[in-house]
């Protein structure tokens, strides 16, 4: 410590005196245990759910309405259209 | 004639300063900005305006000021000063934000921890430049580029810095890419930044559903003080992610998080009074934030690198998207995307630069909680 230059010194002394160092480590380490317990868990969540699933099948989460004949693609993309059009101009 | 004398000294004229002056320029400059170089329009308009309004001088006695205690300004910097508005905000973010991304690659999470080194360097920054603990805590959290967390965690420690902090950390996450486009250029070489990553794959509801709950269980166990912003993030996405809730989370996402938007962005604006703002501590903590964004966004990078080292070939990260730990959604996910097409026009990155984007907003309300803790016995 006593060979480093003033300036160096008074800087860490300001930090040893608050802590700095052991609350950065500390910080750092608990942060990463937060996200890294998140990531884990996460990566587990698929394999608990294909468990689940087994009893509790997901159902379908497709919310598109069934295809009506006659209606063609074209004439969707026109309701579509017309309809963004009013919620644009606030109509 | 007596009464004409008598109102003019009651005008904003006859109390002018030049630091209300050099205040006002900064305020028109930052909605020049917003408008012109649309940087973070929807913060820096109320602000800019916000710094207007409280550099305009009136008597003490007239009670229109923000520090007048029954003022109108007053009663709306209340939720500013309470830390009310963050965990609003955080609700409404997390009702439009799509954790997908990162529930695909949790191992990405960890660069969302990784950049919030920022934080922690400017704390040791701030302690030497002679900043007391409660002080550095909240500069430091500059670096976790996140302003609702900001102003939480610095309404709590140092109220007295709230308006130098806030308008660092918004000034800041408006010049994300600015600021963080050279540092990733210098920190990676031509091969690295040309990594292409594998799609990510398709995530069930159910996994969507469950993600929030067990991701708040996990940090209010961890670091409880973090239980409002986070709490509010994750029940935000959970009131998106259920499908049944759609009519709330449409008002979260939108008309609650605007309003609380503009109620935050104007009256932080206007408690930067330049009494109090244009002081040498202010630029000591514009001279820290920026150091911190630095910091946060290099060490992303690197620890993007340092994965690498044990991640097989095809399954490499581009270190890129490391930057975008820095929370600052989704600007920095965006500078990721800009920079891998810079080097390939083929590389899309934007959906894997989302995943440490999401999880460094998540691991700065962490580090806010962690650091609220270290105060409260």
């Amino acid at each position: 410590m006593s060979s480093l230059p003033e300036v160096v010194q008074a800087a860490l002394a300001s930090i040893d005196a608050a802590r700095g160092f052991d609350i950065t480590f500390a910080g750092l380490v608990i942060t990463f245990t937060a996200l890294g317990t998140i990531s884990l868990s996460i990566s587990l969540l698929p394999h608990v759910l294909k468990v689940v699933s087994k009893y509790y099948p997901e159902k379908s989460t497709n919310t598109a309405p069934k295809k009506v004949a006659g209606v063609t693609e074209e004439v969707v993309a026109a309701i579509g259209l017309v309809y963004h059009s009013l919620k644009t101009s606030g109509k | 004639m007596d009464i004409l004398v008598s109102f003019l000294g009651t005008t904003a004229f006859a109390q002018f300063s030049l630091g209300n002056i050099i205040m006002l320029v900064i305020g028109i400059a930052f909605i020049i900005l917003a408008i012109t170089k649309h940087y973070e329009p929807l913060l820096l308009v109320p602000i800019g305006f916000g710094v207007i309004i409280g550099n305009i001088p009136s008597l003490p006695s007239m009670n229109v000021g923000i520090y007048d205690s029954g003022s109108v300004m007053n009663y709306l910097y209340f939720g500013v000063v309470k830390g009310i508005f963050p965990p609003l905000i955080f609700l409404g973010i997390g009702a439009m934000t799509d954790f997908s991304t990162m529930i695909s690659n949790p191992r990405l999470v960890l660069l969302g921890a990784a950049a919030q080194a920022g934080i922690f360097l400017t704390l040791l920054g701030a302690l030497v430049l002679g900043f007391t603990p409660a002080e550095a805590y909240s500069i430091g959290i500059i670096g976790g580029a996140d302003g609702p967390t900001s102003i939480f965690l610095s309404s709590k420690l140092a109220p007295h810095l709230l308006g130098a902090i806030a308008i660092a950390a918004y000034s800041y996450m408006a010049l994300v890419p600015v600021i963080q486009p050279p540092i990733m250029k210098l920190l990676t070489t031509k091969k690295e930044r040309l990594i292409r990553m594998k799609p990510p794959r398709a995530v069930s509801q159910r996994e969507k559903i469950f993600f929030p709950i067990i991701a708040f269980m996990v940090c209010a166990m961890i670091v409880p003080g973090s239980i409002s912003l986070v709490g509010m993030l994750f029940f935000g996405n959970l009131l998106k992610e259920s499908f049944v809730t759609e009519r709330l989370a449409e008002t979260a996402r939108t008309a609650l998080i605007d309003i609380v938007t503009i109620i935050l962005g104007v009256t932080v604006g206007a408690s930067t009074h330049a009494q109090t703002f244009l002081t040498k501590q202010s630029v000591m903590i514009f001279a820290l934030g920026a150091f911190s964004f630095a910091i946060a966004t290099a060490s992303g990078v690197l620890f993007a690198k340092f994965m690498n080292l044990f991640l097989k070939k095809g399954d490499k990260i581009n270190p890129l998207i490391g930057a975008a730990g820095v929370s600052a959604v989704p600007d920095s996910a965006r500078v990721a995307q800009m920079m891998g097409l810079e080097a390939d026009p083929h590389n899309h990155l934007l959906m894997h630069a989302m995943a440490p984007n999401v999880a460094g907003v998540v691991g700065s309300a962490v580090v806010a909680g962690v650091l609220w803790s270290m105060f409260v016995k």
